[in-house]
């Protein structure tokens, strides 16, 4: 089908790893009811383990030279993120104006549904149909829907955020450097 | 003629010579073997079991051998069954009689496990070092990144928006521990079987601390019968070589669906794309 674009290089990966659990198994069941000191059975142990070398030889730096040339597509990324998923960060919104977590959750719950029901967006709801849900929401209620936001707020070490990600990028450097 | 027909009158039969020889394998350890066999010609001086013409002559023509094996010029005999019946056999040719006496005190079960654990000392950096390699690229892009917002799943549901940087960590990390997991097997690969003879010792007064300085090995390995069967090391690389399979399956999982028209968020280049069936 000349339409296609088919990921064969990552598809013989994903097949790969069940050739090596293969191997492993192979190796297991021979050494499993041997006795101690040599048998000949033990002659079966290079095969599994050179062919393992090889593969991992091979395919890690077509895995690389693959990574390093696939283009993203941020604009398709971006595409696919709907104001749903900012529905933990409008529960985290009303946890901040003093309410509890577990009714936070409910309460975001309920503000999708009504959402999915009127068939909009989370930032399609009026101010005066969240405040129906609950009095605490604002109008600065919107700029938690902001996904970029969204991602900001996560800035703990391991987080997501733009700052704690700068962060983890160091830390790979740096197991690297002492590699 | 084998070199251990002795004890044999009858010839064997073609198929269990076939079944038998583990040549075609273990071919791939000759350099190790010959190196073993140099440190081991070295121990076995001391007993006075080779005189010191006999020792040079064997030390020389192996350092030979051993070129022969770099050089792809070695020709392996038909009746040569493994790879230290080759050597031996080589040496034989070259130096006649002494040759046969450098296999005193010396099994090929503790041989041949002093040769595989050599290999697996030599390629574990290599293994290391194409995951490095990967673990390189994977940080580029995630600095190329930048601030690229992308959706995080659970239950291959949208779940969160994330850095598409943080994404690519994700794959970072795993394959740390893949290499954390390779540096920690050494320890236990460095463990020397040589000098255990074929399972109860070796009667011939060697120095095995000493032999196992000179070969690279953190220290001989304390029991003979556990040295000539302890294949651990051996299973322990395939648990680690399936464990960061799995890891790049689990990558290439991702790359084959957010590539498909659905998800579209990637596009491989042509260089890494056989043509469509």
């Amino acid at each position: 089908m000349p339409q296609k674009k088919n990921a064969d290089v990552f598809e013989l990966t994903r097949a790969k790893a069940g050739s090596l659990l293969g191997l492993l198994t192979g190796l297991m069941s021979t050494l499993k009811g041997l006795p101690s000191s040599y048998d000949k059975d033990l002659q079966e142990d290079k095969a599994p383990v050179f062919a393992a070398a090889d593969t991992l030889l091979m395919m890690l730096p077509v895995l690389s030279g693959a990574l390093q040339t696939i283009s993203a597509r941020p604009e398709r990324m971006r595409a696919a993120i709907d104001s749903y998923m900012m529905a933990t960060d409008l529960a985290d919104y009303l946890v901040n104006k003093g309410l509890p977590f577990r009714e936070t959750h409910a309460l975001a719950g309920r503000a999708v549904r009504v959402a999915l029901e009127l068939g909009v967006g989370l930032d399609g709801l009026t101010l005066e149909q969240y405040q129906s849900l609950h009095p605490a929401f604002e109008a600065d209620v919107y700029t938690v829907l902001d996904p970029l936001e969204s991602v900001k707020r996560r800035k703990a070490l391991g987080g997501t955020a733009p700052q704690a990600v700068r962060v983890q990028i160091q830390q790979a450097k740096n197991v690297l450097k002492g590699a | 003629m084998t070199l251990w027909g002795g004890r044999f009158s009858g010839k064997l039969d073609q198929n269990a010579w076939a079944l038998n020889t583990s040549l075609p394998i273990d071919q791939r350890m000759a350099v190790q073997d010959v190196d073993g066999s140099l440190a081991w010609a070295d121990a076995i001086l001391g007993s006075g079991i080779l005189s010191p013409d006999e020792h040079t002559r064997i030390i020389t023509s192996l350092k030979a051998i051993r070129q022969e094996f770099i050089e792809g010029s070695f020709v392996f005999a038909p009746s040569d069954e493994d790879i230290h019946t080759a050597v031996e056999r080589r040496l034989a040719e070259l130096i006649g009689a002494p040759a046969g006496k450098l296999h005193t005190g010396r099994s090929r079960n503790d041989q041949v496990a002093t040769d595989f654990r050599l290999w697996m000392l030599a390629t574990l950096p290599d293994v290391r070092s194409v995951i490095t390699d990967l673990q390189n690229v994977l940080v580029e892009r995630a600095e190329l990144a930048g601030e690229t917002l992308m959706p995080g799943y659970t239950h291959l549901q949208r779940a969160q928006p994330i850095l598409l940087a943080h994404w690519w960590l994700s794959h970072f990390w795993p394959l740390e521990r893949d290499k954390q997991r390779l540096q920690s097997l050494v320890k236990r690969v460095s463990s020397l079987p040589l000098g255990s003879g074929a399972l109860a010792g070796t009667p011939v007064d060697v120095d095995r601390i000493a032999l196992a300085d000179a070969l690279g090995f953190d220290a001989p390995a304390p029991n003979s019968l556990d040295a000539v069967s302890d294949r651990d090391f051996a299973a322990e690389f395939l648990f680690c070589a399936s464990m960061t399979a799995v890891h790049l399956s689990k990558l290439a999982e991702q790359i084959v669906l957010f590539t498909s028209a659905e998800f579209g968020f990637f596009e491989l280049s042509d260089a890494f794309q056989p043509a469509p069936a």
